[in-house]
C-alpha cells in the first residue's frame, strides 16, 4: 500500500481518484504549496495534480519545480490540457497525464497510477533480485518494500504470508534472503537513501517518515548495514553501493539460479 | 502562463524518459505557438494512447469497455479539425481500425497513419507511430509489419539526416526480409539503403546495391524486384553522371513498376537525366505527367517547379519567369505542404539564379532553408544551404546548369521519343 499526494480541487475528480487508487491511500492537498509540503514531509510514493488547480498559476512551471525537487517521485497531471500544455508537461518531467474525459474511467486511471507507482524502489529491487531470488522470495521483498513507509514489522510480514514468524525465518533462509528483521532494516535504509537522492529532502525528514525517532537513529541504521554516514551516500553511486551490499547478503536460492541459467 | 517560459528552452526528454506517446508532440519544438499543429499533435497523441495502453498492459488486461470508451472519447474530439481536413478522415479510419483490437490490425493501422503523418512533414510524430508499430510487431511476431516498420524508420531517419540510424533500420529490415524469404520487401529495403549511400556520396556502394537487387530479381524472375533494382540503378547512375545508363534503367523500371506513384518518382529521375542530356521536350513531358496525374500534392508541386526550372536550364528566361509567377500565384496549393514547400523554393531559387534574378534566388533559397528546418528535412536543408553558400560566394558552378555531356546516344533518343509521343498512355492509371 503506497501513499499518494493529490491536488484535485473538483470533488468529482477526488472521488474518481479515490476509487481508482484503492488500496493505496491518498493525502489531499489544498494548493501547490500544500502538495510540496505533503511530499516533503510524508512518505509519498507518487503525486497527482490538476494542472489548473490554481487560477493564474502556471501549472507546467509548478510541475517543473516539483520534478526538480523530487525527481524520484512521479507526478501525474490531471485535467483539460491542450497540445502545447501536454508538450510542456513532457519537457517538465511529468510521469503521465490523465485528460479530463478519461478521468472517470476507473480502470484507466488505476493503470496510470499503477505504472507511476511501479517506478519506485520496489521495482528497482525486484529487477536486481531477478535471476538470484525466486518468485516467492521476491514477492516478500516487494510486499515489504511497498509498506516500508507504513512501518511494517516482522509479524505483519508473517501474518500476510499466513505463517508464523519462525516459519517465515526458515523460508527466508531457504530463499536466500536475510532474516526478516534484517531484511526490514535493509529496506528502510535503502528506501531512505533512495529518498535522499531528491534535493528537497533532509535526513531528519526521511528518518521521521521511516519511523525513526531522530536523524541520529537513522544514521545508526545506516552504520549497522553499510557503515559510514548517510551524507556521502546522497548520490546515485551511494545508493548503488548500498544495493550491492544488500545483494551480497542475498545469496539467493541456488536451485532457482540453476534453473534460470539453464533456461 | 509565465511571461518568460522556462520550460520551452529545456531539452526534450528521451523516448524512454517521457510518458507514453509524448513524442507525437515533439514536432511542436520551436513551434509552440502554432495552434493548428498543437491541435493535430494532441489528437495524434490521444489516438495513439489506446494502442500504447494495450502494448504496455497487455491485450487481455485492458477491458473492452474501457478501451472502447477511450477510443470514443478521441473520436468525439475529431470535430476540432475541419470537416475537409484529410487528417480528420485518417484519424477516424485509424480509430475504426484499432477497434478490432488485434495486434495485426493495430500494427497496420499504426504504420499507415505514421506514413500519412510523415507525408505531412511531422517526423517526430511519425517516428513514434513507427516505433509503436515496431514494438507491437516484435511483441506479437508480426514479421511483415516488423520489416515495414524498420524500412519506414530507415526512410524517416534518412530524411532527418540521421544516417547511421537509417542504415541500421534498412539493414535490419533487409535481414528480416531475407529470413522471411520476402524478396520484394528485401529489395525495397535495399533500395532505401542505396538511396542512403547515394546521399552520403557513396555512389559506388549505391551502384553495387542496385546491381545486387537487379541480380536477385533476374535470378528469381520477379519483375517487381527487377524494377526496384533498375530504379536504384537509375538513381545511382544519375548521381554518378552516367546519364545514358540512368535513362535506360529508369525506363525499364517505369515499365515494370506496378505502382503509379513509384513510376512518377522514377519519371522525376528521368526528367533530370533528359534535361542534362539536352532532351528538353521529353523532360517537359515527364514534368507534365507527374503534375497532372500524381495523387500527392507535394509531387505535383515539385513537378511544376521542375517544369519552370527546365525553362531556365534551357536558357529561356521569359518562359521561366512566367512559370515561376504562375507557380507563386498557386502557392496556396503547395505552400503548406511541408515536403513541397522547401523543394519548390529550392528549384525556383536555382532557376532564378540561372536567369540572373539573384535577389529572388536568395529569397527562395532562404525560404527553402526555413521550410526544411521547420519540418526537420535534413536532406533538403543540406542542398539548400549548399546552394545559398555557393550563391553568396558567387561560386556559380554549383548553380549553373550541368554542362551537357556528349550528345545523347541512340537509346536515350529513342526513349525520349517514346516519352514525348505516347505520354498520355505511357503511364496509364493501373486498373
Amino acid at each position: 500500500m503506497a501513499l499518494i499526494a493529490a491536488l484535485l480541487p473538483q470533488k468529482a475528480d477526488r472521488d474518481s481518484l479515490g476509487e481508482a487508487a484503492d488500496p493505496h491511500q491518498v493525502l489531499w492537498a489544498e494548493s501547490w504549496r500544500d502538495l510540496f509540503r505533503l511530499v516533503r514531509n510524508a512518505p509519498v510514493t507518487a503525486a497527482v495534480a490538476d494542472l489548473h488547480a490554481e487560477a493564474r498559476k502556471d501549472g507546467g512551471l509548478r510541475v517543473l519545480r516539483f520534478t526538480q525537487r523530487f525527481p524520484l517521485t512521479p507526478i501525474v497531471l490531471w485535467g483539460e490540457m491542450d497540445g502545447r500544455e501536454i508538450f510542456r508537461l513532457g519537457k517538465a518531467g511529468a510521469a503521465d497525464v490523465i485528460v479530463s474525459r478519461d478521468a472517470d474511467d476507473r480502470e484507466l486511471v488505476a493503470e496510470v497510477l499503477h505504472a507511476a507507482l511501479e517506478r519506485g524502489l520496489a521495482q528497482l529491487l525486484d529487477t536486481r533480485l531477478r535471476g538470484r531470488v525466486g518468485d516467492e522470495g521476491r514477492e516478500l521483498v516487494r510486499f515489504a518494500s511497498d509498506r516500508i513507509a507504513q512501518q511494517v514489522q516482522v509479524p505483519d510480514l508473517a501474518a500476510a504470508a499466513g505463517v508464523s514468524v519462525s516459519t517465515l525465518e526458515r523460508r527466508c533462509q531457504r530463499w536466500g534472503l536475510p532474516m526478516p528483521g534484517r531484511l526490514l532494516l535493509w529496506l528502510r535504509v535503502l528506501w531512505g537513501l533512495h529518498r535522499l537522492l531528491e534535493p528537497g529532502r533532509s535526513v531528519e525528514s526521511v528518518a521521521s517518515q521511516l519511523g525513526y525517532s531522530s536523524g541520529a537513529a537513522f544514521r545508526r541504521a545506516i552504520k549497522a548495514t553499510i557503515g559510514g554516514r548517510p551524507s556521502p551516500l546522497r548520490n546515485p553511486r551511494g545508493l548503488e553501493r548500498a544495493l550491492e551490499r544488500f545483494l551480497s547478503e542475498c545469496p539467493g536460492d541456488g536451485a532457482y539460479q540453476r534453473l534460470s541459467t539453464s533456461g | 502562463m509565465a511571461r518568460y517560459d522556462r520550460i520551452t528552452p529545456l531539452s526534450a526528454p528521451t523516448r524512454e524518459q517521457a510518458f507514453p506517446a509524448w513524442m507525437t508532440l515533439r514536432d511542436l519544438e520551436g513551434r509552440e505557438r502554432d495552434a493548428d499543429l498543437a491541435r493535430r499533435a494532441r489528437l495524434r497523441f490521444l489516438a495513439l494512447r489506446p494502442v500504447r495502453r494495450l502494448l504496455q498492459h497487455g491485450f487481455e488486461r485492458v477491458s473492452a469497455a474501457s478501451y472502447e470508451r477511450q477510443i470514443e472519447g478521441v473520436r468525439e474530439e475529431l470535430g476540432l479539425l475541419s470537416a475537409r481536413d484529410p487528417e480528420r478522415a485518417r484519424l477516424a479510419e485509424f480509430l475504426h481500425r484499432i477497434r478490432q483490437r488485434t495486434p495485426l490490425a493495430l500494427a497496420t493501422a499504426t504504420l499507415d497513419l505514421g506514413e500519412a503523418i510523415e507525408g505531412a512533414g511531422h517526423f517526430w510524430a511519425a517516428e513514434e507511430f513507427y516505433l509503436t508499430a515496431l514494438e507491437l510487431s516484435e511483441a506479437h511476431r508480426l514479421v511483415p509489419q516488423e520489416i515495414i516498420a524498420h524500412r519506414l524508420l530507415g526512410r524517416l531517419c534518412r530524411k532527418a539526416g540521421r544516417w547511421e540510424e537509417a542504415a541500421h533500420h534498412y539493414r535490419r529490415a533487409a535481414d528480416r526480409a531475407l529470413e522471411a524469404a520476402d524478396h520484394r520487401q528485401w529489395a525495397r529495403s535495399m533500395d532505401g539503403l542505396a538511396t542512403l549511400f547515394r546521399l552520403q556520396g557513396r555512389n559506388a556502394d549505391a551502384l553495387r546495391v542496385g546491381e545486387e537487387i537487379l541480380a536477385a530479381g533476374r535470378e528469381r524472375e520477379d519483375e517487381a524486384v527487377i524494377a526496384i533494382g533498375c530504379a536504384a540503378l537509375c538513381a545511382a547512375a544519375l548521381a554518378a553522371g552516367d546519364l545514358e545508363r540512368a535513362v535506360e534503367h529508369g525506363w525499364t523500371a517505369v515499365r515494370l513498376l506496378p505502382d503509379d506513384e513509384d513510376r512518377y518518382c522514377l519519371l522525376a529521375h528521368l526528367q533530370v537525366a533528359f534535361t542534362r542530356l539536352g532532351l528538353f521536350h521529353a523532360a517537359e513531358r515527364c514534368c507534365q505527367i507527374i503534375a497532372s496525374r500524381s495523387g500527392h500534392p507535394a509531387a505535383r508541386a515539385q513537378a511544376r517547379a521542375d517544369h519552370a526550372l527546365l525553362a531556365a536550364d534551357a536558357g529561356n528566361a521569359d518562359l521561366f519567369r512566367r512559370r515561376r509567377l504562375e507557380l507563386l500565384r498557386q502557392a496556396a496549393e503547395w505552400a503548406d505542404e511541408p515536403q513541397a514547400s522547401a523543394a519548390v523554393h529550392l528549384s525556383l531559387g536555382r532557376g532564378c539564379f540561372l536567369v540572373g534574378d539573384t535577389d529572388f534566388a536568395r529569397d527562395h533559397l532562404r525560404e527553402a532553408i526555413a521550410a526544411a528546418k521547420r519540418h526537420g528535412d535534413g536532406e533538403l536543408l543540406g542542398r539548400a544551404e549548399e546552394l545559398l553558400t555557393a550563391l553568396e560566394q558567387a561560386a556559380t558552378e554549383a548553380l549553373s546548369p550541368q554542362p551537357h555531356p556528349a550528345p545523347p546516344g541512340p537509346l536515350a533518343r529513342r526513349i525520349a521519343a517514346e516519352v514525348e509521343s505516347i505520354a498520355e498512355t505511357l503511364v496509364p492509371a493501373t486498373a
